[in-house]
């Protein structure tokens, strides 16, 4: 099969020539545009978090508490262990009776893990707990 | 929009530098002017391929969803005596008890939904297993959400030791 010479008379690359391309990448643009959102990326600190389509998920300043599933817990981005994580959100959040907290925990980890750092939440009189899911499509 | 305006201002910018509309500002727009104009493509594909790279880069597609919880302790049983109360137990293997008895998915579900009709008072408490990992919890959750069941909890259980 003898390909289409992309070159003129005048031995020129035209124009012409770039109009499939214009329109993939017009394509491409047009999707872009449409099957995204435009937000900042929420950065999970590597958790793998849970795939469940629940609740609405709302963007507000919050604390956030991440679990994963070897057992370690980050509060508001720096290591924390179970036993110091009472103090650490009583120290940073006095105002602890009005403290709505983010917890974005990993798919993999157990009930037992999960149960534990409740039980210190609920020490802190935290009560207004929002868990992070991946909604499905 | 900004792509229709890049577009439109890359456009007019050559129809403008090739028909020297500027030196011939006395005459009209359409008067005497049969030439072809010839448009150069090369600067609408760099537009569009900044434009379509900042796209890509900006896009997120991850959408999120979040479960709002309410800690039930288990000393917190006599403010919910008036309510009609549903305590589900499972592990990792699907297996499910509804207040002690043993249930399927399907048919659990289909309890409750018919109580609930009668008594729309009521509270769902999830007590999975100590192996239970939270995809398991949450995809349970799903199940019910989708049912139209609310006012679901999960049940903490307080050790001996802490009381």
């Amino acid at each position: 099969m003898k390909l289409k010479n992309s070159l003129n008379k005048d031995n020129k690359i035209t124009d012409s020539n770039l109009l499939p391309l214009v329109n993939i990448i017009f394509l491409l643009l047009i999707f872009f545009l449409l099957a995204g959102v435009i937000e900042k990326k929420r950065d999970l600190l590597d958790v793998n978090i849970p795939e469940a389509t629940l609740e609405q998920f709302t963007e507000k300043e919050r604390p956030e508490l991440h679990l994963y599933s070897n057992g370690t817990i980050k509060f508001d981005g720096s290591t924390v262990t179970l036993p110091n994580l009472l103090k650490n959100i009583k120290n940073q959040y006095p105002q602890i009776n009005e403290l709505e907290l983010l917890v974005t925990a990993d798919a993999a980890v157990t009930s037992k893990h999960l149960n534990e750092v409740l039980l210190v939440l609920d020490k802190s009189k935290v009560r207004k707990i929002n868990l992070l899911t991946l909604k499905n499509e | 929009m900004v792509l229709i305006i890049c577009i439109f201002t890359v456009l007019s910018s050559k129809i403008v530098e090739k028909r020297g509309i500027f030196s011939r500002i006395n005459k009209s727009w359409f008067d005497g002017y049969k030439i072809m104009v010839k448009i150069s493509l090369t600067p609408i594909i760099d537009v569009v391929f900044i434009l379509l790279i900042f796209f890509m880069l900006a896009t997120n597609f991850q959408k999120f969803n979040q479960m709002n919880l309410n800690i039930a302790t288990e000393s917190a049983a006599p403010s919910v005596l008036d309510k009609e109360l549903f305590i589900i137990e499972f592990n990792n293997a699907g297996n499910y008890k509804m207040n002690g008895a043993p249930y399927k998915l399907d048919e659990l579900k289909k309890i409750i939904t018919s109580k609930i009709v009668d008594s729309p008072e009521y509270i769902v408490v999830l007590e999975p297993s100590e192996s239970t990992q939270l995809q398991s919890i949450f995809s349970l959750l799903e199940t019910l959400h989708k049912d139209e069941i609310k006012n679901i909890s999960i049940g903490v259980k307080k050790n001996e030791t802490q009381e």
